[in-house]
């Protein structure tokens, strides 16, 4: 009896967990602000490693090409993430009202959001190197 | 039943904003709200001062409601930036849509609020 009420602890604390981790899972924050730089003149306005990267090489051209490469590659990051959120959500629903470890079968897209975080500092990035060289 | 269906019928969901003026936001009037432009990138073509950080949470109230959107982010920025009595929110950038702990789908959203120079 005692071992049943044990069993029944564990598997209440597990549930709580896998629902802990799903919710908080699920929903990506936006990325932090870049620094304010809008004291410096528009061709000073760089961070300490952006002359340094392989944008830096790029012309105007080049540079408008991998902005729009960026944005091909968020569009396709969000999609993948959107195209989930149905299966989430009836997850999420199924899990919360009928049987708790049906939230492990949350899909949460860690690599599409790593991926969006990176696609946004490349992009700030790509956006201060364009305006510091006039493009 | 009656109050989902009620809360179900708020368009916008229910939000949170949050506000970290700097110094130069002090004192100023509030702007019309649509007056303020929301820009994803930097402004360089006139000059600017930081009035402070502005961010969004959107939530839909019911898992029946649609999902949040950047516009309604957009207009939640924009309120906040006026209060501070700025001309645009610039660098703005957003989440993605998801459940998290107290909604089934919340978007959020930031920038910084900015005023523009007077010639």
């Amino acid at each position: 009896m005692a071992r049943a009420g044990q069993l029944l602890t564990t598997s209440r604390k597990a549930a709580g967990l896998a629902v802990a981790l799903t919710i908080a899972a699920c929903a990506r924050s936006s990325p932090p602000l870049p620094p304010d730089l809008g004291h410096l003149p528009p061709e000073q306005r760089l961070l300490q490693g952006d002359a340094e990267s392989p944008e830096a090489k790029l012309g105007c051209p080049q540079l408008k090409e991998e902005s729009e490469r960026i944005r091909m590659a968020v569009s396709q990051n969000e999609a993948t993430i959107a195209g989930n959120r149905g299966h989430n959500q009836a997850v999420g629903y199924a899990g919360g009202v009928l049987f708790a470890p049906l939230l492990l079968a949350s899909r949460n897209d860690d690599d599409a959001k790593k991926s969006l975080d990176e696609l946004q500092t490349k992009k700030d990035r790509v956006d201060r190197l364009s305006k510091a060289k006039g493009c | 039943m009656s109050a989902i269906a009620l809360l179900g019928g708020c368009a916008d969901g229910w939000a949170t904003t949050q506000v970290s003026p700097q110094a130069a936001a002090a004192g100023r009037q509030a702007t019309p709200v649509d007056q303020i432009r929301v820009i994803e990138g930097d402004v360089t073509d006139r000059p600017y001062k930081s009035l402070g950080e502005v961010s969004a949470t959107v939530n839909k109230v019911t898992i029946f409601n649609a999902d949040p959107t950047r516009e309604l982010v957009d207009k939640r920025l924009k309120i906040e930036a006026a209060r501070l009595g700025a001309d645009a929110v610039i660098q703005v950038r957003y989440g993605t849509v998801g459940i998290s702990a107290f909604s089934w789908g919340s978007l959020d959203g930031k920038g910084r609020a900015i005023a523009y120079d007077k010639p």
